[in-house]
């Protein structure tokens, strides 16, 4: 072995005894956390909230008891300073690399949430694949601290619950951020909710009325201005192509009872024109139906009886989707697409348009189609329950 | 007490003379024409050689005859049928002129041996009764007749006990030489196979045999390995081993150079993609050379079997390889360093079982594995009945028990099983050795620097399995350097009508294994034809 062997050996070995090497963490000297909530306090201060698994009690020859989480508090003036109060009264680092679900307090969300972006995009142990939910009539502490009986963690629950209605969670962190710094969009949220303390058993059983709420509508300063609930806002992410399948109930003129359809491969497109400032937006839908329930008295299997369900379903979801599209062009937020559209199919016009778009996107004339087409009706055609006579002819 | 020591020790302490060399003390020395003079120089070379039998004979008439042979090294049986008892007939029969016949019997060599021999050498002479022949010395002959009557004891041909397949020649190689050499030609009945014979050893004498194919082996390499085998100076070979250590051509290097087989079908595949084959008396591993890293992971059973599953079998194989080297690190690095790319579930699993275990993941990984090792090789040393019951209980009662009482964690003793597994699927016990022992630096890398130290072993590696060279063959070879068209019996096995040439790196000038277009699938119109 020569000297130079020697020393280099001798070097690299050094090298792993320097301080600054050494980021070795054993899992069990970690806090693993897997939901963060953030609120504002009543001084204007931020509140931390973070909720820990607790491993013993997750593994399979655990006796289970107990619940298998718990959630710590912290106040601060920085996202950073709560986090260090919370880091105050844990035993061990935390690590929050499986941050699946950030929980967004309704007082914040009105104050802006511009201050607490910044940290979830700098920091390099967040991963992108987030959700972030805004909480809705309860604070945040309160719910992150619900169990769900479904999930060992109800940090899970949040997220599987916006997945469970056929919407992606992985993209909502990047999707918020990516509208929050183009020039034309204004972000959105999904708005989570669950029954405000005191809680009965009952509740407790059945996970305290855990629901997805809706749609939380913010302005270009990440501010929320309003609120969609989740009939809403299925509109809103069918126009922005996200949203997978959705249900449609039919009326019929003179029926009772309603036809209720399931619209599956969602598709939108956006045409738009500009003539002197006048903008005019022409949505067209498209889906592909499924029948679920035939409640009225028509034989669905007649195929002229299921055009006219199939032309009254266009008509009503068009007249829904264009009150929906008002009550969004009131709060003077993009948040279909519309200036994207704008200023890919006129970007000459966009240059102008866009320095004033709130106030452009509050009176553009909107259009809506819907071109879905009823494709299955099911086993039958009438409804079993009745008899032949009493279908409508 | 230590300075003496020292003394004998010292390398300066008598001068070094070759004195293990026979030839030294003999050479040049003669068979004289005097039979009682040879008797006394045999007889005294031979002292307290029990084994070594000086019969002497009466030829009639006075004239006397000597036979020496070694006993248990010649056939008993054909010794008295075939020379004693036609000797002493003889004797009886040319009474007359016993001077003259017995010059008749020297020069046409008339003993009924296999093969015989005349030498007037004192040292070939002695060189011929230890290797097993009968000497025949007469009054008067400055010569002295040997016969090859050799029958030493030897195992019969059994089953290899490495190296099992399901399909395949199921004859294994023995320690007996001439049986081995006997199984490769009764394979190959052509006379462009060669067995050059040398002897290496100073004191052993062992007989020795490069095996190559002329026509279709480079004679670089059968040069390269005669010169090689050549500068070999020790006193015994008692195993191919011995021969590999003085061959290789990076002795520092954990990966092996030089293949060894014990059997004879592994051997003539060998023969005949070029390689050169190094038989050794004694033992039943031959080595071939040139080794690459490919052919470490191919096994006999490839080549029997149906392509497809083979191709397969090997694909499985490369990444139970990659397994049994980097399982245990990837394992202490994701835990350790890299949690979150572990998915969420599992973390909560391992975290679950790691949340009382005393030591670091790396510490826990390394335990385990010395564990594991140990038990491996007791189970080895160990007499065969006990030594599986014994190995089979280790590994439950410390597995089972030591998570029990939580010494280390079950997922740890999951990756180490499963490494463990995974090592012994490779077909060549000597690379699977280099491997196992390469993955205890690269578990340290991975417990102090993560998947960056990772990378840095697996760099180091690759760098030097590069460089690595086996009789001036690349270890890597064919794929880097890349020689396309020569891929087909790597990552998986061709059909053997598409595998038409023999390794080019290999391979002198007769490429051509198998002619082109006897794929079953085309031909079968023209055999309705």
């Amino acid at each position: 072995m020569s000297v130079r062997w020697r020393r280099t050996s001798l070097i690299v070995l050094l090298l792993l005894l320097m301080t600054g090497c050494w980021d070795r963490r054993e899992l069990n000297e970690q806090a693993l956390i897997f939901a963060w909530g953030m609120d504002l306090n009543d001084d204007g201060s931020y509140q931390a909230t973070a909720q820990f698994a607790i491993p013993h009690k997750m593994g399979s020859n655990s006796g289970g008891a107990g619940r298998a989480f718990f959630t710590i508090s912290g106040n601060g003036g920085s996202i950073y300073e709560a986090a260090k109060d919370i880091q105050l009264k844990v035993s061990r680092a935390w690590f929050a690399g499986h941050r699946r679900a950030i929980l967004i307090g309704e007082r914040l969300a009105k104050s802006g949430l511009a201050p607490i972006l910044d940290e979830y995009s700098r920091n390099p142990i967040v991963r992108l694949r987030t959700d972030i939910l805004v909480v809705k009539g309860i604070s945040v502490a309160d719910f992150l601290a619900l169990s769900y009986p479904l999930e060992q963690l109800s940090a899970s629950a949040f997220f599987r619950i916006h997945q469970a209605s056929d919407l992606n969670p992985d993209l909502t962190m990047r999707d918020f951020l990516m509208a929050h710094a183009s020039e034309e969009d204004c972000p959105v949220l999904p708005v989570v909710t669950a029954q405000a303390k005191p809680l009965s058993d009952e509740d407790k059983q059945s996970g305290a009325g855990l629901r997805l709420w809706g749609t939380a509508i913010f302005d270009k300063d990440a501010r929320l201005v309003g609120n969609l609930p989740q009939k809403k806002a299925h509109t809103v992410y069918w126009i922005k192509g996200q949203l997978g399948s959705t249900i449609r109930p039919v009326k019929i003129p003179g029926e009772e009872n309603e036809i209720i359809t399931e619209l599956n491969r969602l598709s939108a497109k956006i045409k738009t024109t500009v003539e002197n400032g006048d903008i005019l937006i022409g949505i067209q839908l498209g889906g592909y139906g499924i029948l679920r329930e035939n409640n009225t008295q028509l034989d669905l299997s007649r195929s002229q009886k299921i055009i006219m369900v199939q032309n009254y379903l266009n008509e009503q979801t068009a007249d829904e989707v264009k009150g929906v599209i008002q009550e969004i062009q009131a709060l003077g937020t993009d948040v279909l697409g519309f200036g994207l559209a704008v200023h890919r199919q006129h970007p000459q016009e966009w240059r102008t348009l866009k320095k004033d778009w709130p106030r452009h996107f509050r009176k553009a004339r909107v259009e809506v189609e819907v071109k879905a087409r009823l494709e299955e009706t099911g086993m039958t055609g009438s409804s079993l329950v009745l008899k032949k006579n009493e279908l409508r002819p | 007490m230590s300075n003496r020591f020292k003394r004998m020790l010292s390398k300066d302490r008598a001068p070094r003379a070759d004195h293990l060399r026979l030839d030294d003390e003999l050479s040049g020395q003669k068979v004289s024409a005097s039979l009682n003079h040879n008797e006394e120089r045999l007889r005294d070379i031979f002292r307290n050689c029990s084994d070594v039998r000086l019969r002497p004979l009466h030829l009639g008439e006075g004239t006397r005859a000597l036979v020496i042979f070694v006993d248990g090294l010649v056939d008993a049986k054909g010794l008295e049928e075939v020379l004693l008892l036609p000797l002493m007939a003889r004797g009886q029969h040319y009474g007359e002129h016993p001077q003259s016949s017995i010059k008749e019997l020297f020069d046409l060599q008339a003993v009924a041996a296999r093969q015989t021999e005349l030498t007037g050498d004192l040292s070939e002479l002695v060189r011929g009764i230890l290797g097993g022949q009968v000497a025949l010395l007469a009054e008067g002959e400055e010569q002295a007749l040997l016969g090859n009557m050799s029958d030493p004891e030897k195992r019969p041909i059994g089953e290899p006990g490495t190296e099992s397949v399901v399909r395949g020649p199921r004859e294994g190689l023995t320690e007996s030489l001439m049986t081995n050499i006997s199984l490769i030609r009764r394979r190959i009945r052509s006379p462009k196979l060669k067995f050059e014979r040398t002897t290496i050893g100073e004191l052993s004498q062992t007989r020795t045999s490069i095996a190559y194919i002329e026509g279709i082996v480079k004679p670089e390499i059968v040069d390269e390995v005669r010169r090689r085998l050549d500068r070999i100076r020790t006193d015994a070979i008692l195993d191919s081993g011995y021969i590999e250590e003085f061959i290789e051509d990076t002795p520092h290097s954990p990966f092996p150079s030089v293949q060894n087989t014990e059997r004879p079908d592994v051997v003539i595949a060998g023969l005949l993609e070029g390689r050169v084959a190094i038989i050794v008396d004694g033992t039943p591993f031959v080595l071939i050379v040139p080794l690459t890293i490919w052919s470490a992971l191919h096994a006999a059973e490839d080549y029997y079997e149906h392509f497809i599953y083979t191709s397969a079998i090997r694909m499985l194989r490369f990444f139970l390889l990659s397994v049994s080297f980097l399982l245990p690190s990837f394992y202490v690095a994701i835990t350790t360093f890299h949690p979150q790319l572990i998915p969420e579930a599992l973390l909560l699993t391992i975290a679950a079982a790691r949340e009382n275990v005393p030591f670091p993941a790396v510490v826990e990984a390394f335990l385990m594995e010395v564990v594991f090792e140990a038990l491996r090789e007791a189970g080895i040393r160990l007499p065969k009945p006990v030594g599986s019951a014994v190995s089979m209980v280790g590994g439950l009662v410390i597995g089972e028990s030591a998570v029990h009482a939580g010494v280390v964690s079950a997922p740890t003793v999951i990756v180490v099983a499963f490494t463990g597994i995974a090592s012994f699927s490779l077909p060549r016990y000597n690379l699977g050795l280099a491997f196992r022992l390469l993955r205890f630096p690269l578990l340290l890398l991975a417990g102090s620097l993560g998947i960056y130290g990772m990378g840095f072993g697996v760099i180091a590696l690759i760098v030097h399995l590069v460089n690595l060279q086996s009789f001036g063959v690349p270890y890597l070879a064919p794929v880097t350097p890349r020689l396309s068209g020569n891929l087909k019996d790597i990552f998986i096995r061709m059909p053997r009508w598409a595998m038409n040439e023999r390794p080019a790196f290999l391979v002198g000038e007769n490429d051509t294994r198998t002619p082109k277009g006897q794929n079953p699938a085309n031909n079968k119109g023209a055999d309705n034809e």
